[in-house]
């Protein structure tokens, strides 16, 4: 039974607002009657789209949306509604692996552990604790990252922390800390409900949080549509509808953004008051975008003229905004910097906390937000500010530490660096969790050597034998979303808990139980000589993390797993001031840059410098807001005569991430089965290729075959999605990220990859393929986003 | 020309990194003459005599070059480290903007050239600097070029003041704003990468490929004690070459000391063609004078007959001094020269000939060292390599809308 195919009409049916409130629709989809309805919420996008799982037998048989969530109202969308049969795959991992004799064979969890233990031990007195590394992910749960990082930071005492929330959202969060003090979204998706004009940039809404542009199709197809801007180099479904459409070229976005808003300032759309009250350094941005006239701008861009105009006027006049950010910006050139111009939007306009004006610097992945909050993904733990004494001991009274063996002598490592310092030896043993950096990383040649490098002790926990398990000297089988309990936070700070529904297959733990057990094998003790972790169960590890997060802005104090089971979502801060949540930030104008709260001293945004802190205490924001310039600097990378073309990689709407799960759902694996490669008609026709064609795309780096698809896409530039792997298809050179460059913000440490030199020529025809499942070759590379638009529209007008 | 100054047309971005400034409306308008501009035409009429000023604007302008060569001698050595090479090619970029800003007070105020600044970076950035505790070294060299300018620019800026020159004070301003941005940089990066570099194991790739791969510049990474042995020795090599090929005895002791020179620091002046050139001729009318004042000419060789007498040693005293005094006053300080000096002062050159070869072997060497030197210092930026003559970088550089 299923409410809607979810996989043809992908946003399901209009429900415009009834008397100002978003109605809810139960979407379902259950293969049998449950037993049982076990509360959990969906963690296949940052939407957090709450849900229950529908459990019989001790299996689970479907899913259906909470209408009771404020998040989703009771929609899921075609990942939420397909991705949880990954859970029942026949390829689960059931039993560790070790590798002996270059292969990976079963062993024991002893057996494992033990091992792992001794090159821990081994490593740390050898090399110190910088010889450990830990990259983790944005999937799993708040008291996992909390228990990684307190193994990592109070136990071991490496800053080696980091996840592939680097490569989703690092840059959300420095751009928030850069601006306003200390990250967290300020805003609420309900403003979205009320807002007069909505302006995206760089964020594919339709293909990557499915039910957010849902609640956004029913306000612009419902009585006061708001206007719609969209920044997108590819005719997305979003670009489609929208009043605007801006088309940068690659790599030129913060031209754009210093464009408007040179734009904005000289024709006067300035609220001063708000201005003066509430932001300093306005003279930093009006000398940042001095250069920057919408001529020049549009010759920098590509953008056109009365486009920019369209625009300007628009986010100069609109009453209300609501922004939001994605990799578009986060992964392409000077991302903190581009972010943190949206955020001077907002300021100079006096646009933020108050309903239906925000900025949302978007997350990826479903708990990215738990990653920055519990400190491990290179943030200092509950946004503390880890240059900042008093912060420092206060993290270490809680640990129950000295302060002076937590790793504060350099700000956390980030990923990029992390992998380097796996290259160059500095790193000996790296721990993976949950993740497949060996197809989500840039300049995956790369990678694959320092994964299988001798020199490198390599720990990966999963669900899966994926590209990087395989890699692994150890592979430890993880229970996954539905096979444990953990609450996790999305990108509009609304903290949701899933419960245990079906026990994991074989002998598959969760990444807690592994950390809980790797802690007590490694006997990490705290000051007093008890043990330092001192839980044992989820909600052990969410009572300290309630005490850690005490005060700070993502308060958790007034929350428990009691409180979460049954709500519909709660949002950080909750404690005795706001015992049901916060839904608005900064409502007072008084954001989090005093120098005692700050999390960071603030950077360069061109090249990166750190403020020490006695630069900051001298010019202290003291709760107002800062405006931040940032000149403009084109890529490092350009195309010329051997690689004529500008690659950008991104997302479909059926998959997440690497597949490992939507991979392994039938519908939505039969729907987007292999790369595609998005081309420009005009440039196919010069190049000799059809839709339809499987080509190769080449670049200084690597090759990667996909099935082209003949698009409205920017002339110059090719699209690339960069799920795929070859996990399931042995042989294919389907990753995009074969091709892109190593390379990263400077403020941020966010890698690129929405701009490389590429050349591409076709090879063949997709009918070639072998048939690998029942849908038609014409298919085989799924619907663009462009067809899905032209499908939705043509929809509408019936 | 052994500096490469700053070209004014060789489309570098004007406008990508506008200059720090103190007010925004004196920020240069693209297309518009900025302040500079104006400052220089309405001073139709150079000062009378050049005032100090002139003297130390050498300083900055040399100062500014080598910083530029050294950023991008960075970015190339430590192209692995991307944040690395990325910033310190867009700090290039701004040094450069910041000298082509300086070039109208340059041609206003007139300007004395100083070797200082050179003298400076010879006696960094050398050796081997692989990895990151390479990179720590490096990065610590060449925050000591941007401290130079840093403070240059301060001088500068207080004499804008006393002369009441707005357009200098912007400019030395904005410069110094710049250099004060390196530097944090710089700090930054020793600070997170110190630890890691000082206490885990020695960089064990060293194969590993930057992701955009260098162009014909990739000598200017090789470690110093490969070039230097390599280099000196195919410089006799060469000069050897041609001498037996024309069958002249052009290959001569004091040409050790120049290729060795040449080899192990190209980047310090005393290298210059000018220097090793005339600092050769220099040492042989030095030594002739030397000769001619002790009254040597008639006394036995010391190398070949392995007698020292009076004469000579006064004739080596005589013309060590005015080889050194010859340097200083033309400007072409050359230690090995000295080698030539007493070559005719004890005794071993005394014909015309004989000082013929000489100077040929010395013309030899010096084009030889001028291109070992060339290939080894000259730098160009990435984004000048890289890019097409149609490209984004290139339209962007031109401001021309669409």
């Amino acid at each position: 039974m299923e409410t809607r195919d979810s996989i043809q009409d992908v946003w399901g049916p209009r429900t415009p607002q009834e008397a100002g409130v978003w109605p809810a629709r139960a979407d379902a989809r259950v293969l049998e009657e449950p037993t049982e309805w076990v509360q959990s919420w969906c963690v296949l996008c940052s939407t957090g789209c709450g849900m229950d799982i529908g459990v019989r037998d001790g299996r689970m048989v479907g899913v259906r949306g909470r209408t009771n969530d404020r998040v989703n109202h009771g929609r899921l969308g075609p990942k939420g509604l397909h991705g949880w049969e990954a859970n029942h795959s026949a390829d689960r991992l059931t039993s560790p692996l070790i590798r002996k004799g270059g292969k990976l064979v079963e062993a024991s969890w002893d057996e494992a552990m033990e091992l792992i233990v001794q090159r821990s031990k081994d490593i740390r007195e050898e090399h110190g604790p910088g010889g450990i590394g830990f990259y983790n992910t944005g999937q799993l749960f708040l008291e996992e990252y909390y228990t990684l990082a307190t193994v990592a930071e109070a136990g071991i005492g490496t800053s080696h922390v980091d996840g592939n929330t680097r490569l989703c959202t690092a840059t959300a969060s420095m751009a928030l800390i850069e601006s306003f003090g200390t990250d967290g979204a300020p805003g609420s998706y309900t403003d979205f409900d009320v807002t007069d004009a909505i302006f995206m940039i760089g964020h594919n809404m339709p293909s990557t949080q499915t039910v957010l542009w849902a609640r956004v199709l029913d306000r612009l197809e419902g009585a006061n549509p708001p206007k719609l801007i969209v920044v997108d180099p590819r005719p997305t479904v979003a670009a489609q509808r929208a009043d605007v459409h801006l088309a940068p070229r690659p790599g030129t976005n913060l031209a754009l953004m210093n464009g408007l808003l040179h734009a904005m300032i000289e024709r006067g759309y300035v609220d001063s008051a708000y201005v003066e009250a509430h932001t300093t350094g306005l003279d930093d941005v009006i000398r940042t975008t001095d250069p920057w006239t919408l001529e020049r701008t549009a010759g920098v861009t590509g953008i056109p003229l009365e486009r920019l105009e369209a625009a300007v006027e628009i986010l100069g006049r609109t009453p209300t905004l609501v922004s939001t950010c994605l990799q578009g910006v986060y992964q392409s050139l000077q991302a903190t910097a581009t972010a943190v111009q949206v955020n001077n939007l907002h300021l100079i306009r006096g646009l933020i906390g108050k309903p239906g004006s925000t900025v949302f610097q978007m997350n990826g992945q479903p708990t990215a937000q738990n990653t920055r909050e519990c400190g491990a993904n290179g943030e200092f733990i509950a946004f503390r500010n880890w240059n900042n004494p008093d912060h420092i001991a206060d993290t270490a009274r809680v640990w129950n530490v000295e302060p002076s063996t937590l790793p504060t002598w350099t700000p956390p490592t980030d990923a990029m660096t992390m992998w380097r310092y796996c290259e160059s030896g500095g790193i000996r043993m790296l721990w993976i969790m949950a993740t497949n950096p060996a197809v989500s990383l840039p300049e995956l040649g790369r990678i694959h050597k320092i994964l299988e490098s001798e020199n490198l002790f390599v720990v990966v926990s999963d669900a899966f034998l994926t590209e990087t398990a395989r890699r692994a000297d150890v592979v430890l089988p993880a229970a996954i979303w539905g096979e444990k309990t953990g609450c996790g936070t999305n990108a509009d700070r609304t903290v949701h808990i899933s419960l245990k529904a079906v026990e994991p297959p074989g002998e598959a733990r969760s990444d807690l139980d592994i950390l809980l057990d790797y802690a007590r094998r490694m006997d990490f003790r705290d000051k007093d000589g008890g043990p330092l972790v001192k839980w044992t169960d989820a909600e052990g590890a969410f009572e300290q993390w309630r005490e850690m997060s005490r005060g700070r802005p993502c308060d958790y104090s007034g929350m428990s797993h009691q409180k979460l089971i049954g709500s519909g979502g709660i949002q950080w801060p909750c404690n005795e001031q706001y015992p049901d949540g916060r839904e608005r930030l900064y409502e007072d104008g008084v954001f989090n840059t005093a120098f005692e709260e700050c999390e960071v001293y603030g950077h360069d945004l061109v090249t990166g410098g750190a403020y020490e802190p006695n630069e900051y205490a001298a010019m202290d924001a003291k709760g107002k807001a800062w405006l931040k310039g940032a000149e403009y600097v084109p890529p490092p990378e350009q195309p010329d005569a051997s690689y004529p073309l500008f690659l950008t990689t991104g997302r479909v709407t059926y998959h997440f991430h690497t597949r490992t799960k939507t991979g392994r759902a039938a519908a939505l694996q039969a729907a987007a089965p292999e790369p595609i490669v998005e081309i420009h008609r005009a440039d196919a026709e010069k190049l000799g290729i059809a839709d339809g064609d499987i080509v190769e795309v080449a670049s200084r780096r690597g090759t990667a075959n996909g099935i082209a698809r003949l698009t409205g896409i920017e002339p110059g530039v090719v699209f690339m999605p960069f799920h795929y792997g070859d996990w399931d298809a042995p042989g294919r050179k389907g990753a995009a990220n074969r091709l892109t460059l190593t390379g990263w913000d400077p403020v941020s440490k966010q890698p690129h990859f929405k701009f490389a030199a590429v050349k591409v020529r076709a090879i063949g025809r997709s009918d070639d393929l072998a048939d690998t499942s029942a849908d038609t070759a014409e298919s085989r590379g799924g619907l663009t986003d462009q067809a899905l638009g032209e499908a939705e529209l043509a929809e509408t007008r019936r | 020309m052994t500096q490469r100054p700053p070209a004014a047309d060789d489309g570098k971005p004007k406008g990508d990194v506008p200059p720090q400034v103190f007010s925004p409306a004196a920020a240069p308008v693209p297309g518009e003459p900025g302040p500079r501009e104006e400052a220089s035409r309405a001073r139709a009429t150079p000062p009378a005599a050049k005032p100090p000023l002139a003297q130390f604007l050498g300083v900055m302008k040399g100062s500014l070059e080598q910083l530029h060569s050294a950023l991008i001698l960075l970015a190339e050595r430590h192209e692995k480290d991307y944040d690395v090479s990325r910033t310190a090619t867009i700090l290039a970029g701004w040094v450069h903007e910041d000298a082509l800003a300086l070039q109208p007070f340059i041609d206003y105020y007139g300007i004395v050239h100083s070797d200082q600044p050179e003298r400076i970076r010879a006696g960094l950035l050398g050796g081997v600097r692989t990895g990151l505790l390479g990179l720590m070294v490096d990065l610590t060299d060449v925050s000591m070029l941007i401290q130079q300018v840093e403070m240059s620019w301060k001088i500068v800026f207080q004499a804008g003041k006393e002369l009441h020159d707005e357009g200098l004070l912007a400019v030395s301003g904005s410069g110094r704003a710049h250099a004060k941005r390196a530097l944090r940089w710089t700090r930054t990066m020793l600070d997170h990468a110190a630890p890691e570099a000082l206490t885990s194991g020695p960089d064990t790739t060293k194969t590993a490929e930057a992701s955009i791969p260098k162009g014909p510049d990739r000598v200017s990474a090789i470690p110093e004690p490969v070039w230097g042995p390599v280099a000196g020795g195919l410089m006799l090599a060469i000069v050897g070459a041609v001498g037996l090929l024309v069958g002249r005895p052009w290959l001569l002791p004091s040409l050790g000391p120049s290729a060795a020179l040449a080899a192990e620091m190209p980047a310090h002046p005393a290298t210059r063609p000018w220097n090793t050139f005339m600092g050769h001729v220099g040492g042989l009318i030095a030594g002739f004078a030397g000769v001619f004042l002790a009254g040597a000419a008639g006394q036995p060789s010391v190398l070949t007959d392995h007698v020292l007498v009076p004469p000579r040693v006064l004739a080596s005293v005589i013309a060590i001094a005015l080889t050194i005094l010859i340097g200083g006053l033309l400007k072409a300080s050359h230690p090995p020269a000295a080698a030539t000096t007493l070559l005719v002062s004890l005794g071993s050159i005394k014909t015309l000939e004989d000082s013929l070869n000489l100077v040929a072997g010395a013309a030899l060497i010096t084009v030889v060292g001028f291109l070992f030197r060339e290939v080894r210092i000259h730098r160009v930026t990435p984004s000048e390599r890289m890019a097409p003559s149609d490209s984004l970088v290139r339209r962007f550089l031109r401001r021309s809308p669409g």
